[in-house]
């Protein structure tokens, strides 16, 4: 099994790490990362910011931020700091201030942390305040650039993009049984693993979403909603995607469980009817791995700690719903012996985290013989 | 140079009280799963996922 990489934004922040570190790493913050180098040309642009901006890093990245892409910034407190800092600052130095960003669909007050990450390389890192969707400024200040602008005949070229300005490609449940039978045929027996970790970084992104989605509605941030919005929340963005209709039960969490539920999985129904279970493989009869990964990164990031999802029965072998257990890291090994063993569903691995020895951590808690 | 600290947005709220773990008795290993899972006290509750914040609730886990 897959083992989940932290998710959770560092406490503190070096930006030499964030200057080193791939884009996957960097489009996991939940805050806007842009870069921008001597002439202001952006070099990066983060899922956060992209996300928060509705402009897609494509057409950003290699444009000049001031002149092109957020022309309210061509300001004293903007454009002139960025230019102080160029000339006369040495590397590491940063300034905070307050700057306030206008859409076309409304104004976000920020926080903007600039610093100089090496000679020539600007790090922007933009805290959201608050998003709103009317402005408040005078309208001559100028506007940040919209995307149509940026690529105004995209529609021609096949490019589809939803309210929020993210490219989607729709396709039919099919394509998915047809990426399963390519890995069973060209990497066979790998497909759990690809399929789960392939989720994880799904789950990432939906996290990132979701905190942009409850920052646009003025709510507090994902992890400080209350547990049941938070799950209804969940429950609507993958049901209203198509991928079934989700459920958490939280009867269990007081024994270190939360259950997931699926009703009609698309990865389910479009998934081979095999039914081998036990033995020392990967269990075959359980078909929903990417929604296991997406569920971990997801409720990861919101816990800010390791969990991991488990399916533990699935529509693609008879039941009626598929199943995910949700648990903390460290108790994975539990649920995979109860699978190993060709169990199936909640009871068996319920009774077999309650037998389970515990952690180290836990085991003070535990009552004197 | 020094880390830089970098203020994340919303601190998290300090965790709801750490629920303590019953232990398992001899007798309760040899019983029957569903009379089993009967026999084990729970511990502590489950607070209401209502008014408990995300990450707050997840600590259970």
């Amino acid at each position: 099994m897959i083992d989940l990489e932290p998710t959770s934004a560092p406490s503190s922040f070096d930006v030499r790490h964030v200057d080193a570190a791939p884009d996957a790493e960097v489009d996991a913050l939940p805050f806007g990362v842009i870069a921008l180098d001597g002439s202001g040309t952006v070099l990066r642009y983060n899922l956060f910011e992209s996300r928060l901006a509705r402009l897609d890093r494509n057409q950003v990245v290699g444009r000049n931020f001031f002149s092109e892409i957020a022309r309210c910034t061509r300001t004293e407190t903007f454009e002139g700091r960025y230019k102080r800092m160029l000339a006369a600052a040495s590397v590491g130095a940063s300034e905070t201030f307050d700057f306030v960003f206008g859409f076309a669909f409304g104004e976000q007050h920020v926080t903007v942390e600039m610093v100089l990450a090496a000679p020539g390389r600007v790090y922007l890192f933009i805290n959201r305040r608050s998003v709103k969707a009317e402005r408040t400024q005078s309208p001559e200040v100028p506007l940040a650039v919209e995307q149509r602008a940026l690529a105004p005949d995209e529609g021609s070229f096949g490019v589809r993009r939803d309210d929020q300005e993210r490219r989607h490609v729709d396709v039919a449940a099919p394509f998915f049984a047809a990426l399963r039978a390519t890995c069973d045929r060209v990497a066979p027996e790998s497909w759990q693993l690809f399929a789960t970790e392939w989720g994880v970084q799904w789950g990432r992104r939906t996290a990132i979403d979701l905190e942009v989605w409850a920052l646009e509605r003025g709510r507090a941030s994902l992890r400080e909603l209350p547990m049941a919005e938070l799950a209804a929340r969940v429950e609507a963005t993958f049901g209203e995607h198509g991928w079934g209709r989700p459920g958490f039960d939280f009867r269990w969490a007081h024994e270190g469980l939360v259950v997931l539920t699926v009703e009609r999985s698309a990865l389910a129904e479009a998934a081979p009817r095999v039914h081998t279970r036990g033995g020392d493989g990967p269990p075959q009869d359980l078909a929903c791995h990417l929604l296991a990964g997406a569920f971990s990164g997801l409720m990861t990031y919101v816990a800010d700690r390791r969990l991991t999802a488990r399916e533990v029965e699935c529509r693609a072998a008879g039941a009626e719903r598929c199943s995910f257990a949700l648990t903390a890291h460290e108790r994975r090994r539990v649920i995979d012996g109860v699978l190993r063993r060709g169990e199936r569903g909640i009871a068996p691995v319920r009774e077999a985290l309650l037998r389970a020895p515990l952690s180290g951590a836990d085991s003070d808690a535990r009552p004197s013989a | 140079m020094p880390d830089r600290p970098l203020e994340l947005k919303r601190p998290t709220r300090p965790s709801v009280a750490a629920p303590t773990w019953p232990g398992l008795s001899p007798a309760q290993g040899s019983l029957p799963a569903g009379e089993f899972l009967a026999s084990v006290p729970w511990r502590g509750r489950v607070p209401d996922p209502a008014s408990t914040s995300a990450i707050d609730f997840l600590k259970l886990l």
